[in-house]
């Protein structure tokens, strides 16, 4: 995923005459490391400032600094508790319409019939709840059928996700989908399905962006994923900066549609673009 | 003289200095070829990490982490075409470990440095090839033949020379080769080493770098054409294409692990439960959780709680994997123990981030087998035995043991200095047989990675103190010595000065004081006769007018050394007074440029000039006396010629007769360091003085007196020519 928003990133740096500096932390919960490149970008007075925070507090002060020092910024995937304005811009991934996909998806491989489990409910990231909400509010509209079976609360690893699948498999034998509303969920749902041998029977919906989920994909042992649009992310971010640098008036929040992906179209361009790892074309 | 000496030491310690001092800091910086790790003998200093935890392990180098883009770094930036190989072994699945070559502006951050990586890729089964410039460029991956399994070595080369990158992978058991190169049109140069991993721990050892040339990389690339650009493998589907990963296998079942598992278990308690065992009845059980420790004991922890794992293989897991354990657990302190334990891989992955405790909150046993990051002040140098370092520490009025395993001795005891407030990650473990119940708790760190330093010592300790004392005593010295030394010159120059004026007054007032003195007496007691008297007062009193007129001329002299006129306008208005009442005339010439000299040469030499013309007037009843001024670009020259009688030279009148004028003029000579001669005959007599001209100043340096001279009063400059 990061690699296709530094594409995007790239392209409209291009456009603009900017020149892109990249960099993230060896680790994505490493917050001390994203507060340093926030502070290199002030000390070096930089034209720009696009970052996708780690956490949602942590970043809040880095950022004001970064707006007190007159260095447009913009957040990506997902918000802040500041006030858009003022220097600050919002690109973020449309959760509400994630969750939508979800359900729409959900809803037509089982027919409006069935049971579904939802996992990697993270009460600590807002756009997990948005996406999870999402999803409840139209599969309850277009497909009431569908029963939710469980929501369990988690916040932690892969393993802990495959255990909970694991419980809910087995004591929900008439099971027909889960839906994992981030990547761990996904690779330890995948797991516990793959070792339940009920591949065929449980329907696998994931969210998220990871090259293994795609093969999974090509596979058929994942239904689909549904992935952000992060080229497209990067490109409007980059974008908005030189807007602003223009002195254009610019919109204080974006939404971004995610995309469903599924054995059907993974290979389209548009779809290969949106994956792509290489970040120097586009 | 010695001032000068001085002066030339200086310059001569100045310049080893600046001379030694930057071959130093260049030879440090370039490394010579070839270069051989020091992992086997424990010393490592040359390595700088960025990112990951790395320890010394087994004769290499191990990084314990699944960060995306650890890096460790050594050599150098100047070097050009050269090879680096090494031994290498993937610690995990998903990721990959390898060798960068030429690397430079090397950051913390995933692909943040400038240079050319090749690395062993398991998920793939391929060996990767390609360029980072602050992000990933990949130009080529091929498969590896017998795949790239993670726990087993390869000999990984990286070869650079023009323009062409080529690496080759040596499967040790499976006796094949990979080889894969790339071409660059524009390529980076020079740079330096690195070993690398992306999303997987590896371990490296025999990291070996040696100068290439062609030959060595035609006979590396065995017929291997190089790819001129990034082939189609950057896109998802290219990347998949190649992928023999996943296949219909939890990766509990088919993935190879450390230890012999059966399929994942589905019963597993979270890890807070086992605190409630009695040792009356020890439990089977199973549990799941992720690494936080590998060494020297094992410990996962879940969302609840931490424990320690007595496996017997634990080196073979890496901070992060997420494993399922299943053994007896046993309370221990205030967590608990699960001894003879079967650990079995679940998944790999990034290390679980530190929860941020204070010490008081550590001693609860709240913490107890958790993985925490509390801050403390170091309290003593830290021990070191062999690779484990001791570091004591204080915080909330407690103090606890840091642990740290694979350290590298020397970085240990530079880095860390007593009395630091150091920041410090590591499982906070309560067990006697770490706290020997000499503390409440320790802290076990997996490298020293985990250790920061937050400030170092305050300045003021016991041995800045004494250090800075020390210094000031020096300085005190040395001003002293200087303060005497300037004491000491001016003292010479005043009495310098004072034994200048006590000739000038000997040499007019004095003697004619004593002329008059010597009339006057001859008037009073000589032979009565009015006619004789009367000569004497007459003498006396023409004596008396001469030194007073040699009393103006000495005032006027002195006066002149304070004005801007030329020397050869000087002389004409200070000797011409001095022949009034005699018949001679004064001729004056000035051959050359003329140029100024220093006041104090100046002054000196018109008063030679006083001095001779003066002769010349009183004893040698000459008619014409030649002034002549000589500049030369080496030497000014100054010669006074009458056509008087002249005088033998065995006459000349001496000091031991009471005369002092020629011996005055040769000291002024001797003061301005010129040469002085006197030759007479019958015809006339000519007094030389020769000043030798200072070798003129590079234009640096007349720039800069000129910029010191506009500072002083205008009376002051044009002194230097």
């Amino acid at each position: 995923m990061w690699e296709a928003m530094h594409a995007g990133a790239k392209a409209a740096g291009d456009e603009a005459g900017l020149r892109i500096y990249w960099n993230a932390p060896t680790r994505e919960d490493d917050v001390e490391r994203q507060i340093a490149l926030v502070e290199k970008a002030i000390e070096d007075k930089d034209a720009g400032l696009v970052l996708a925070p780690a956490q949602y507090l942590a970043l809040v002060g880095p950022v004001r600094e970064a707006l007190s020092a007159h260095i447009p910024t913009v957040v990506i995937r997902s918000p802040l508790p500041i006030p858009a304005g003022q220097g600050l811009s919002y690109v973020l991934n449309n959760e509400n319409e994630m969750g939508t996909i979800a359900a729409m998806r959900i809803g037509s491989i089982l027919h409006g019939e069935g049971k579904v489990a939802i996992l990697g409910l993270d009460p600590d990231i807002s756009g997990i709840i948005l996406r999870s909400r999402g999803f409840e509010a139209a599969l309850s509209t277009d497909f009431p059928g569908i029963a939710i079976l469980e929501r369990p609360i988690s916040s932690s690893s892969a393993a802990e996700f495959q255990q909970i699948a694991q419980e809910v498999i087995a004591s929900q034998p008439r099971l027909g989908a889960i839906l994992a509303l981030n990547i761990a969920a996904a690779e330890g749902s995948w797991t516990a399905i793959m070792a339940s041998g009920k591949s065929k029977d449980i329907k696998l919906v994931a969210c998220g962006q990871e090259i293994d989920l795609m093969a999974r994909v090509r596979h058929g042992t994942i239904d689909s994923v549904i992935v952000e649009n992060a080229y497209n992310m990067g490109f409007r971010a980059v974008h908005l900066i030189a807007a602003r640098r223009r002195g254009e008036p610019v919109p204080d929040r974006i939404e971004v549609s995610p995309v469903l992906v599924d054995k059907t179209n993974i290979d389209t361009p548009e779809i290969q673009r949106m994956l792509s790892m290489d970040w120097r074309r586009h | 003289m010695r001032v000068r000496r001085y002066l030339w030491t200086a310059i001569a310690c100045g310049f080893t200095v600046a001379v030694v001092c930057p071959f130093l800091y260049l030879q440090e910086k370039t490394q010579a070829l070839p270069y051989h790790d020091s992992f086997s003998s424990g010393v490592a200093t040359e390595w700088h990490a960025l990112g990951g935890g790395w320890n010394l392990y087994s004769g290499g180098i191990r990084n314990d982490s699944d960060e995306r883009g650890a890096k460790l770094l050594t050599g150098s930036p100047a070097w050009s075409d050269y090879s680096v190989e090494a031994d290498v072994l993937l610690l995990g699945r998903s990721g990959d470990a390898g060798l960068i070559i030429r690397s430079s502006d090397e950051e913390l951050g995933v692909d943040a440095y400038s240079g050319y990586y090749a690395g062993l890729r398991d998920a793939t089964s391929t060996l990767a090839i390609g360029r980072a410039d602050h992000g990933w460029i990949e130009y080529n991956a091929v498969p590896v033949k017998g795949g790239v399994h993670p726990f087993r070595w390869y000999h990984l080369k990286l070869m650079a020379v023009g323009c062409q990158i080529v690496a080759s992978a040596f499967d040790s058991i499976a006796h094949v080769s990979t080889i894969v190169a790339l071409r660059e049109m524009n390529c980076t140069k020079t740079g330096r080493i690195g070993l690398r991993s992306y999303s997987s721990g590896g371990v490296w050892k025999s990291v070996r770098v040696t100068a290439a040339v062609k030959p060595d990389l035609i006979a590396m690339l065995k017929n291997v054409a190089p790819v001129d650009s990034p082939n189609f493998r950057q896109t998802e589907a290219g990347v998949n294409s190649l992928s023999p990963y996943p296949d219909e296998k939890p990766p509990g079942a088919g993935y190879p692990s450390p230890e012999a598992g059966g399929g994942v278990n589905v019963h597993t308690l979270p890890l807070s439960s086992l605190r409630l065992v009695s040792d009356l009845h020890p439990m089977e059980t199973s549990v799941r959780g992720s690494v936080v420790l590998t060494s020297p004991v094992l410990y996962i922890q879940d969302s609840t709680a931490g424990i320690e794992i007595d496996s017997p293989r634990s080196s073979l897991l890496k901070i992060g994997d997420e494993v399922e354990a299943i053994g007896t657990a046993a309370p221990r302190g205030f967590g608990a123990v699960l001894r003879n334990a079967k650990v079995q891989l679940l998944w790999s992955s990034e290390p679980a981030p530190p929860l941020s405790v204070t010490a008081s909150q550590a001693t609860t046993g709240r913490f107890d087998g958790m993985f925490i990051e509390m801050e403390g002040r170091l309290e003593e140098q830290p021990q070191v035995i062999g690779q484990s370092a001791t570091l004591n520490l204080r915080s909330d009025h407690q103090s606890y043991l840091v642990i740290v395993q694979g350290v590298r001795p020397d970085v240990i005891s530079k880095k860390f200095q007593p009395n630091s407030l150091l920041r410090l990650r590591g499982v906070c473990v309560i067990d006697p047989a770490y706290t020997k119940n000499l503390t409440a708790f320790v802290l076990l760190s997996r490298s020293s990675q985990d250790i920061t330093v937050v400030a170092g010592p305050p300045w003021w300790d016991r041995r800045h103190l004494i250090e800075i004392l020390l210094a000031l005593m020096f300085l005190s010295f040395v001003g002293l010595l200087i303060f005497a030394r300037a004491e000491r010159w001016r003292l010479r120059a005043v009495l310098e000065e004072r034994s200048r004026l006590a000739r000038e007054i000997h040499d007019t007032l004095a003697q004619g004081f004593a002329g008059i003195a010597l009339q006057l007496e001859s008037a009073l007691h000589g032979p009565r006769s009015e006619i004789a008297g009367s000569e004497a007062v007459e003498m006396a009193f023409h004596m008396a007018q001469s030194s007073r007129r040699e009393a103006h001329r000495s005032i006027a002299a002195l006066r002149t050394l304070h004005t801007d006129e030329p020397i050869e306008h000087m002389l004409q208005r200070v000797l011409r007074p001095q022949l009034s009442g005699s018949r001679a005339e004064l001729v004056f010439s000035t051959t050359g440029t003329p140029r100024r000299l220093s006041a104090e040469c100046e002054s000196q030499l018109l008063r030679i000039a006083q001095e001779a013309v003066a002769n010349a007037v009183q004893h040698t009843a000459t008619t014409e006396i030649d002034v002549k001024l000589t500049f030369d670009p080496k030497e000014q020259r100054l010669d006074i010629i009458d056509h008087g009688q002249g005088f033998e030279p065995s006459q000349a009148p001496t000091v031991e007769r009471g005369h002092f004028g020629i011996a005055g003029m040769k000291e002024r000579a001797e003061g301005i360091k010129s040469r002085f001669e006197i030759q007479s005959s019958p015809a006339g007599t000519r007094v030389t003085v020769v000043v030798p001209v200072r070798r003129s100043r590079t234009r640096f340096w007349k720039s800069i007196s000129l910029w010191v001279d506009s500072f002083k009063p205008s009376a002051e400059r044009q002194r230097y020519s």
